[in-house]
C-alpha cells in the first residue's frame, strides 16, 4: 500500500523563482495494482515517480510505503526504476546489465537470477549482445529486466515506451501485461498515452496542468487478463474519451 | 584486415599526400640549385640528408635524451593530471578548494616557468621533467573531469535508487564513461610535451634536441638544425601513434566505438 498525503513540491529554477510543480497531491495506490499517471507535460509526472522513489524529497505532504517513508523503503530495496531512456551501459552485454543492480547491492541472488529475467523479458538468445547491437523495443525490454533483477515489491515506471515506435510500443505493453501478470509488484506508470493507459491500468489518475494537482482518479474496470484487442471494446473507447476529455477541459 | 586490404588502405589514404612530398623536395632541391641559396640561409633537402649521414650518432644521442625527458615526463603529468581528476570528482571538498587554483595556474603561459625551474632544479632532466609535467597534466586533468562528469542524469537516479556508494559510481559507471574524453586530454598533452621539452632544453642544458638547435643556431649550421626539426617530427608522431593506438584498445574494450 502506497499512500501520499497532501504532497507538495516547489522548485527553485535557474533564475531562482519557486516553480510550483505538484500541489496537493493525495493519492492511495493498492498493493500489486497498477496504476497510470497521465497528464499535460510538464505537470509534474515525473517528479511525482521520483518523490515516491526517494531520489526526490517533496517540500510538503508525506509519503508512506507499507508504513515506511520512501527512504527507509529505498533500505530495503523498495524500488525498481526504468526511465524514458533505457540507459544502458554500453560496454555491458545484456546479461551483465541486469545483472548491474545484483552488483551495486552486493546481493549473489539477484546476479543468479539474471538468466531468469533474461526470459521473463523475452531476451533468451539475446544475452550476450551488446545495447548498440539491439532495437529500441529490446533495450527497453533489458531495462525492465533490469528493474525487476532484485525483486522489488515497487516498480517505477517514467515514460518507459515513450521513445518507441507505434508498433514496437503495443507489443511492449502486451509483454509489460504479461510479465506484470507473473511478479504482480505495485506499478506506478508515468505516461502520455490515453491507450496505454486504459489498457493497462487499474486505476488511471489525471493530473491538471502545472502545478499537478489530482483531477480525477479513474478505475478500468475492464476484466484482467488484459489484452491488445479490448482497445476494440466500446467500453475501451467510452473510458478513453471520458479520459481525453478530462485532460482537455 | 589482412596485410593486402592493409596496404590498399595505406595506399589509398597516403599515396597522394606522398607523391605531393616528394614532388615538393624535387622541387625544392632544383629551387635551391637553381637560385644558389646559401646552405645557412636555407639548405636542400640533399644538404639536410648530409647532416644526418655526418652527425648521425651526435644526433641520434640527443634524440634519445629528448624522448627519454617526454615520456617520462608525459607519464608522470598523465599520472598527476589522472590522479586529481579522480580525486576531485571524489570528493567535494577538492573540487571546492583546489580546482578553482588548478585553473589559475593553468592560465599561467606555462613555457615562460622553464628558466625558474633550470635555476631551482638545474641543467639537467629534471628540470625538463617537471616542467613537461606540469604542462601535460592540466588537459589530462580538465579533460578527465569533464568525462567523470558526464553521466546520463537518469543513470545517476538509477545507481541513486540502489544506493550505491560513491565508490562504486567511480568504477562501475564514472571511470568507463570517462575515457574518451581521458584520451582527448592525452591527444592535447602530447604535443605540449615537446614543446616543453625543446623549449626547456633550448633554454638551458648540453643534451637534448633543444640544445642541438640552439648550438646549430649559434653555428649557422642551418642543415644540421633542420635535421633536429625532422627528428622531433618525428618523435611527436611516434607519441601520437602510440597514444592512438591506445585509444582504440581501451575504447574498443568500452565500446565507444
Amino acid at each position: 500500500m502506497i499512500e501520499l498525503t497532501k504532497i507538495g513540491k516547489v522548485f527553485n529554477n535557474h533564475n531562482n523563482k519557486a516553480v510550483e510543480a505538484l500541489r496537493e497531491i493525495s493519492l492511495s495506490i493498492k498493493k500489486g495494482s497498477f496504476t497510470s499517471v497521465i497528464g499535460p507535460s510538464g505537470c509534474g509526472k515525473t517528479t511525482l515517480l521520483k518523490i515516491i522513489g526517494a531520489i526526490l524529497d517533496p517540500s510538503e505532504g508525506s509519503v508512506s510505503i507499507d508504513g515506511k517513508s520512501p527512504s527507509q523503503a529505498l533500505l530495503k530495496h523498495y524500488f525498481g526504476f526504468v526511465f524514458q531512456e533505457p540507459t544502458l551501459l554500453p560496454w555491458r552485454s545484456v546479461i551483465k546489465n541486469i545483472q548491474l543492480p545484483g552488483e551495486i547491492l552486493s546481493e549473489k541472488k539477484a546476479i543468479a537470477r539474471a538468466g531468469n529475467l533474461v526470459e521473463l523479458a523475452g531476451l533468451a538468445g539475446f544475452e550476450d549482445l551488446l545495447p548498440k547491437e539491439l532495437s529500441g523495443g529490446m533495450k527497453t525490454r533489458v531495462a525492465i529486466a533490469r528493474a525487476l533483477s532484485f525483486h522489488p515489491p515497487v516498480l517505477l515506471m517514467d515514460e518507459p515506451f515513450g521513445s518507441l515506435d507505434e508498433m514496437t510500443r503495443d507489443t511492449m505493453n502486451s509483454e509489460l501485461l504479461r510479465i506484470w501478470e507473473e511478479i504482480r509488484a505495485t506499478v506506478i506508470f508515468v505516461t502520455h498515452s490515453i491507450r496505454e493507459a486504459v489498457l493497462l491500468s487499474d486505476n488511471v489518475v489525471i493530473l491538471t496542468p502545472r502545478p499537478g494537482q489530482v483531477k480525477k482518479i479513474i478505475h478500468i474496470d475492464l476484466p484482467r487478463p488484459r489484452i491488445r484487442e479490448m482497445y476494440r471494446l466500446p467500453q475501451f473507447g467510452e473510458i478513453a474519451g471520458n479520459i481525453r476529455e478530462l485532460l482537455i477541459f | 584486415m589482412n596485410w593486402k586490404a592493409k596496404t590498399g588502405w595505406f595506399i589509398e589514404n597516403y599515396c597522394y599526400s606522398l607523391i605531393f612530398l616528394a614532388i615538393f623536395l624535387c622541387l625544392w632541391q632544383v629551387a635551391s640549385g637553381f637560385f644558389s641559396i646559401p646552405e645557412y640561409i636555407l639548405p636542400s633537402p640533399l644538404q639536410i640528408l648530409t647532416a644526418f649521414q655526418n652527425s648521425g650518432n651526435f644526433l641520434m644521442r640527443h634524440s634519445f635524451v629528448t624522448l627519454q625527458e617526454i615520456i617520462i615526463g608525459l607519464v608522470i603529468g598523465i599520472f598527476v593530471g589522472f590522479i586529481l581528476a579522480v580525486a576531485i570528482s571524489f570528493f567535494d571538498i577538492l573540487h571546492k578548494t583546489i580546482y578553482p587554483l588548478l585553473i589559475v595556474i593553468q592560465s599561467l603561459p606555462k613555457v615562460v616557468l622553464a628558466p625558474l625551474f633550470i635555476i631551482w632544479f638545474g641543467f639537467g632532466m629534471l628540470s625538463k621533467i617537471i616542467l613537461i609535467g606540469l604542462m601535460t597534466f592540466f588537459s589530462v586533468l580538465i579533460n578527465t573531469s569533464k568525462g567523470l562528469a558526464s553521466v546520463q542524469p537518469e543513470l545517476l537516479d538509477l545507481m541513486k535508487s540502489l544506493r550505491a556508494s560513491k565508490a562504486q559510481l567511480l568504477l562501475k559507471i564514472r571511470l568507463p564513461s570517462s575515457m574518451p574524453y581521458f584520451f582527448v586530454g592525452l591527444k592535447i598533452a602530447t604535443p605540449a610535451a615537446v614543446i616543453g621539452a625543446v623549449f626547456a632544453e633550448y633554454l638551458g642544458s648540453d643534451r637534448g634536441l633543444g640544445y642541438v638547435i640552439m648550438l646549430s643556431s649559434v653555428n649557422l649550421d642551418t642543415s644540421r638544425m633542420f635535421a633536429a626539426l625532422v627528428l622531433l617530427a618525428a618523435i611527436n608522431m611516434v607519441i601520437f601513434g602510440v597514444v592512438c593506438f591506445l585509444e582504440r584498445i581501451v575504447l574498443t574494450r568500452y565500446r565507444h566505438v
